[in-house]
């Protein structure tokens, strides 16, 4: 089925409890990790027949946090507000001049952080998502374009020799900040570096904003597909001249609000869509990250989705 | 409503609660320690009742819902005492009687369910609801809590309410946006004109009636919390628009603060100027983005530099001079200095009220207490420095 999951899902209210209980020292890690692994477990039963699942990254603070764990000497400094929500990450910021991966490290980190702490095996069929460099930036300090070029490709390589995969390159800034000429030239050169480690597909995901005034430079990027918000953005002018072949990924629920799309409103929207593009092409999701939404909520719009997608 | 008195001092809102006020409600029971502490700080801000309260507290557990009203009722005199004690001028209880600013109000609304938690930041998450219909007041909001505190205060009290625009972005909407289609070619103009209903709707319906309740009632200073005034870039028109909707015919009739902090003061600016004659004072958070040297150039100034924009406005400056997460107990010379900064920058001293950033609800109650103390001394040191009586 094509649905596609990146990023964070919301963890369960029994997990936020946990969590809560377990930073006021009330449960143990093993009790705390016991919860976790029944959410994660219960997000897998969900994306049963799924192309490609997710592991929810029930773990992670954020997008940019596990990166803190294998930058050397890498500080996790004060809050920035997440885009225009009200959800807030944590700036990273080297303390060395020249900071990078500590590849020793990586298999672990690896496994813990994209394999759900090896709950899912190398070669699952997985989407993977990543931070793309312009979202690297706005949520980290001192830390130059070059050197973010270099972290991401270290980890972009290791990910994409990983079998059956997908890999979604997560980039809100898009629409939402005039990019430079220097900054338009970096993504490419590196979306071009990175498409040649493997077959693995490349999904760009903008989020959140109008990128109708970005699309000739989105359209020429050397990735497999793009991520758009639908809540965002109209069909037509997305997809007339939405290149041959790529793929999309249609955020087709809203994660701004907790209303749950009918189900003939969304068939409505994908023939819509599949009357520009063939519906081999095309996945559905969230149009933001599916984790601005409590958890009841995204279930129920999960539902609605393999409902209108089977 | 104009005031004349130059650097009139005042709370922004929250203060932590002691351990006693909160364990009560979450079926803990009290400890020697937390008893010893309401001993203490009654002690330490003349408190006649404390024996009261340590008698009450000696039950331990099991309070009834009598003595859980007692009880919050002590930490509410605790909170203005020790503002008082303080020398602070306007007071209010440090949000003693609310869970926190968004879920106290909106669970007294009609209109609104709670959705579950959302992720604020890392492993912090808040309750967040939804509106699924018109919203409206199901109770009152604070008017009785404002006569409780006025009971209690010696000093005039200032009372801190939840703006529409914070209610309406920290919520979801399933109400106004359920006829929305994904990628429909006006689906901007159907998200915007959703929205401003929305926000009309709050701002008229629940925050415009809870402040005219209030004013009737006799509160002279009422303080419109909104943190999120700039969160959406594009928004600032509506949020301007909601202000207006809120105050609406109280304008001139009672002195209007709206707090702002943490964001990107730039983006107010001019529309900020439309609510010239609504507004009294503006107070945002400075203190944060300064230095901790003393000094009265822009060099050591350089966390006041939005001062110059409000310079050339009709507004009383509400001026943070206290960093509200961090221990640092602020010197009253460099509290001094920040005033006589913004004195110069703004040219009247008249124009100028004196407080924290924001709550001080993450301190403890002693580094509260003695961050207020040098607020109150740097006053004093700036006015001596001015020749102000």
């Amino acid at each position: 089925m094509n649905i596609l999951i990146p990023g964070q899902y919301p963890r369960s209210e029994k997990l936020v409890a946990a969590t809560r209980d377990f930073d006021r020292r009330r449960i143990t890690d093993e009790e705390l990790e016991a919860v976790r692994k029944e959410d994660a477990e219960d997000f897998m039963q969900k994306q049963t027949g799924f192309a490609y699942m997710s592991t929810g990254n029930l773990a992670w603070q954020d997008h940019l946090r596990p990166y803190a764990d294998i930058i050397t000497g890498c500080k996790v400094t004060g809050l920035k507000r997440f885009f225009e929500t009200n959800t807030f990450w944590k700036v990273l910021e080297p303390s060395s001049e020249t900071p990078a991966v500590d590849e020793s490290k990586l298999d672990e980190w690896v496994e813990r952080y994209f394999l759900a702490g090896g709950m899912y095996t190398p070669d699952s069929a997985l989407v993977f998502t990543m931070p793309f460099l312009y979202l690297f930036k706005r949520y980290s300090r001192n830390i130059e374009y070059a050197q973010i070029t270099e972290i991401l490709d270290t980890v972009a390589r290791r990910l994409m020799t990983l079998p059956e995969k997908m890999l979604v390159i997560f980039e809100p800034s898009v629409g939402f900040t005039e990019l430079t000429d220097e900054e338009r030239k970096l993504g490419r050169d590196f979306l071009a570096k990175i498409s040649t480690y493997s077959n693995t597909p490349v999904i760009l995901a903008t989020a959140f904003f109008d990128v109708t005034s970005e699309l000739e430079f989105l359209y020429t990027l050397p990735v497999s597909g793009f991520g758009i918000d639908f809540y965002a953005n109209p069909v037509e002018k997305i997809l007339q001249g939405f290149p041959m072949g790529k793929l999309l990924m249609t955020g087709a629920v809203a994660t701004d609000s907790t209303h749950v799309e009918e189900a003939d409103k969304l068939r409505d929207f994908f023939n819509s869509v599949t009357w520009h593009i063939d519906r081999s092409q095309v996945f559905a999701s969230f149009a933001g990250p599916a984790e601005l939404l409590p958890r009841e909520a995204a279930d129920a719009k999960l539902d609605v989705l393999k409902e209108v997608m089977s | 409503m104009k005031i004349q008195k130059p650097f009139i001092t005042h709370e922004v809102g929250s203060m932590a609660k002691p351990g006693w006020r909160v364990k009560p409600f979450r079926k803990l029971a009290i400890t020697d320690d937390d008893i010893q502490k309401a001993r203490d700080w009654g002690r330490r801000l003349d408190i006649e009742e404390t024996p009261e309260l340590v008698e009450l507290l000696s039950k331990r557990k099991g309070f009834t819902k009598e003595e859980k009203a007692r009880i919050k009722w002590f930490s509410s005199l605790y909170g203005i005492r020790l503002q008082e004690k303080a020398g602070i001028d306007l007071v209010w209880d440090g949000e003693q009687q609310r869970v926190e600013m968004y879920e106290h109000p909106v669970k007294r609304m009609s209109g609104f369910q709670f959705r579950g938690h959302v992720r604020s930041f890392d492993n912090k998450y808040y309750r967040k609801a939804s509106c699924v219909g018109k919203p409206g007041l199901a109770e009152d909001l604070h008017t009785q809590e404002y006569r409780q505190m006025a009971e209690i205060a010696r000093n005039d009290v200032k009372v801190p309410i939840t703006g529409a625009y914070t209610i309406v972005d920290w919520s979801f909407d399933e109400n106004y946006v359920k006829d929305l289609t994904p990628g429909a070619a006006d689906i901007h103009e159907r998200r915007k004109k959703a929205r401003s209903q929305f926000l009309t709707d709050v701002s008229r319906e629940t925050i415009y009636p809870t402040l005219k309740s209030l004013h009737e009632a006799g509160a002279h200073y009422l303080q419109i919390d909104e943190p999120a005034a700039t969160t959406k870039r594009d928004e600032i028109p509506e949020f301007i628009t909601s202000v207006k909707e809120s105050i609406g015919d109280l304008a001139g009739k009672t002195f209007f603060t709206i707090h702002i902090c943490f964001s990107n003061y730039k983006l107010l600016f001019p529309h900020l100027k439309e609510l010239e004659g609504i507004l009294d004072e503006v107070h945002l958070e400075y203190a944060n983005r300064d230095s901790q040297e003393s000094g009265t150039t822009p060099d050591k100034r350089f966390g006041y530099e939005i001062l110059h924009d409000l310079k050339d406005t009709s507004f009383i400056v509400g001026l943070g001079v206290l960093h509200i997460h961090t221990d640092f107990i602020e010197p009253p010379e460099l509290i001094r200095d920040r005033i006589l900064y913004a004195a110069d920058v703004i040219g009247d001293p008249g124009r100028i009220m004196v407080s924290p950033d924001c709550g001080l609800r993450t301190r403890t109650w002693g580094v509260t207490y003695d961050k207020l103390c040098n607020m109150v001394e740097g006053v004093n040191l700036a006015k001596r420095e001015l020749g102000i009586g």
